[in-house]
């Protein structure tokens, strides 16, 4: 018997077969998974679905109840609350990539290099500033970033920014902690690779599991936090949809039109309610030990 | 006894270690791991380390690629074909890392990074110190790979996880030698494994080494690891070279009552099932605890007086061989054999 030269390709799972295995041990995680889609698909194409123009006034027609040409309803300035629903939830979604970025990234890049430097007075410098951000409670650092700034889309993400920057550090500075003792890390050091190309091509790679997971968790909490600066109007200024603006203008008529607040409240919960369930999931997947 | 040069070599070594002393900070202070290590490798010998755990030989051969995590050099030279590694910066560091010396490590389960296939692995290294373009890589890589015996093409697409502990011991091995490296440092690479691969792993660094042409320093604990492969032997307790000398005649006949000591504990087929096997009574000295004198005396069967208060010096031996005993001490013949008799 000669060995085989040709390379032969390694046969994989059938992806229905995975598709399928999924869905039997992480049935909520896939349901999640498909509600994010769905809600990431609606507010892609808010404009070709939404049936009026979110800030069209209707004056003839304010506060009707759902029904009629008004799948959702109207406000009392008569918008289509549908309408404002689906463009809510691109300004949700918009608020909370651009906050993951920003805040992921920068969370990220501190925690990576601090865990890798662990001890040493970088670390030591970047964890106490992240330390003195983590003791600030959130909403008065968000209040204080908006009020501040003043209240528009980009002053709403670098506040929430400063609001998720921690909780990546964290997670991306135990792990580097835990990759930096692994024998490959040494290895590579010991086949002459700089310290870049070790968190490059060794650290940053072997930490994106847990990050993934961090990073759906810190969706939901994102989206409410927009929510939440919207409703205190010092999030994203009107006549732009969101869903909080949309709750707290719902508010004053909610014993005569509870619509008004019923819609934007309600996707709110499901999208809030999607990512948690889809980073469960994730996690359990990822790491099956950590699985309660 | 007349003197001679204690190592009687036409060149220069390849690697001279002198006077290494590596200290590491510990909450409860600062101790000395390696105190005073000397040794050196020729080109294309190969060289054994040996010693209990926590002898020090770990640290010394982290020491020689300044891969010290923790702990620092305090004093001495680590000579590389007449450079000075300690005084090198990070960049002209990586430039030998790897490519002029290479390491292998003890664990081949965890040396591999479990994202990229093994093959990838290999032309990484090949990349780093090798202007050679992607496809030129793979093919030396490829020819590393068959010659470390690991099954061709296939396997090279593989993940760690998909391979057995030899396999990627035979992987380590590739990715060590693809630059052609002068000097390969194996820590204990064959301790993860069993019995049989071990031999396995043993003849193939031989073979390669022999191959590539590279010089060998090979840290092991086991004594038939050493009598099987190396030219040399250096003999480490407590932090100290012991005795060192061609691996035939130190096995032989052992000028250190602790190598002496070693070599007893090694059973062989004559030895006597019904006896307990043979032991060296006592634990190493803890580091910041060293007895005075010979560090060994508080173990030592032939130990005297003097062994606890002259700390004996590394003493040249004919046939290029060294002791750190008292018992070598000119002089002390006499008083030795009488403590013997006593």
């Amino acid at each position: 018997m000669s060995e085989i030269a040709v390379p032969i390709a390694t046969p994989r799972p059938g992806g229905n077969r995975r598709a399928l295995r999924l869905l039997r041990r992480q049935p909520l995680g896939v349901v999640a998974g498909v509600v994010v889609v769905l809600l990431v698909v609606a507010a892609a194409l808010a404009p070709v679905i939404a049936p009026f123009d979110p800030t069209a006034q209707h004056r003839a027609d304010f506060l009707q109840i759902p029904g009629g040409p008004f799948l959702m309803g109207t406000d009392d300035l008569g918008r289509d609350i549908f309408s404002r629903v689906l463009y809510g939830a691109r300004t949700s979604l918009l608020v909370a990539v651009c906050t993951l970025a920003v805040g992921g990234v920068l969370g990220v890049a501190i925690g990576v290099v601090s865990g890798y430097f662990a001890g040493g007075w970088v670390d030591t410098l970047l964890q106490r500033v992240m330390d003195t951000l983590m003791a600030i409670p959130g909403i008065v650092l968000l209040l204080f970033v908006a009020a501040l700034l003043g209240p528009s889309i980009r002053n709403t993400v670098i506040a929430l920014s400063l609001l998720v920057v921690p909780s990546f550090n964290r997670v991306a500075r135990g792990e580097m902690l835990r990759i930096r003792e692994e024998l490959y890390v040494e290895s590579a050091r010991a086949a002459g690779c700089s310290t870049w190309r070790i968190l490059r091509r060794h650290g940053l790679p072997n930490l994106l599991a847990p990050i993934l997971v961090v990073t759906s968790l810190m969706f939901a909490i994102v989206i409410i936090a927009e929510s939440a600066l919207s409703f205190l109007g010092i999030g994203t200024p009107p006549p732009t949809p969101s869903w909080g603006a949309m709750l707290s203008d719902g508010s004053r008529y909610m014993e005569i039109a509870p619509w008004m607040v019923v819609f934007p409240g309600g996707a709110l919960t499901v999208a809030v309610l999607a990512f948690n369930l889809l980073g469960d999931a994730l996690r359990d997947v990822f790491d099956p030990k950590q699985s309660r | 006894m007349p003197t001679t040069v204690p190592t009687p070599q036409p060149v220069p070594p390849l690697l001279q270690i002198e006077d290494l002393h590596v200290e590491f900070d510990t909450p409860d202070g600062t101790v000395e791991a390696v105190a005073g290590v000397g040794f050196s490798v020729g080109a294309q010998e190969t060289v054994a380390v040996v010693g209990e755990s926590g002898s020090g030989k770990t640290v010394t051969a982290l020491a020689v690629l300044q891969l010290l995590d923790g702990g620092r050099i305090s004093r001495g030279r680590v000579l590389w074909d007449g450079t000075d590694l300690t005084g090198l910066d990070r960049r002209a560091l990586r430039r030998i890392r790897g490519n002029e010396i290479a390491m292998i490590f003890q664990d081949p389960m965890t040396s591999l990074d479990p994202l990229y296939t093994v093959g990838h692995q290999i032309v990484e290294g090949l990349r780093l110190h090798r202007r050679i373009d992607k496809r030129a890589a793979r093919g030396r890589a490829s020819s590393c790979w068959s010659r470390s015996h690991a099954r061709p093409a296939p396997q090279a697409r593989r993940y760690p996880h998909q391979l057995s502990g030899g396999q990627r011991q035979r992987v380590m091995i590739a990715i060590a030698l693809a630059c052609s490296p002068r000097l390969l440092i194996a820590d204990e690479p064959t301790t993860a494994l069993d019995v049989t691969i071990e031999a396995q792993i043993l003849e193939l660094l031989r073979e390669l080494q022999a191959e590539y042409r590279s010089a060998m320093l090979l840290v092991t604990h086991d004594m038939g690891v050493v009598a099987e492969t190396a030219d040399r032997v250096v003999v480490f307790y407590a932090g100290q070279v012991v005795e060192q000398g061609p691996t035939a005649e130190v096995l032989r006949d052992p000028q250190h009552p602790y190598t002496a000591a070693l070599l007893a504990a090694v059973p062989s087929g004559e030895t006597d099932r019904a006896e307990p096997l043979a032991a060296i009574p006592g634990v190493v000295p803890p580091l910041r605890a060293m007895p005075s004198g010979c560090r060994f005396h508080t173990r030592c069967a032939r130990a005297w007086d003097d062994c606890a208060r002259d700390e004996p010096p590394l003493l040249p031996l004919p046939g290029g061989r060294s002791a750190r005993c008292l018992l070598h001490r000119s002089g002390t013949a006499l008083q030795a054999a009488a403590v013997k008799g006593a």
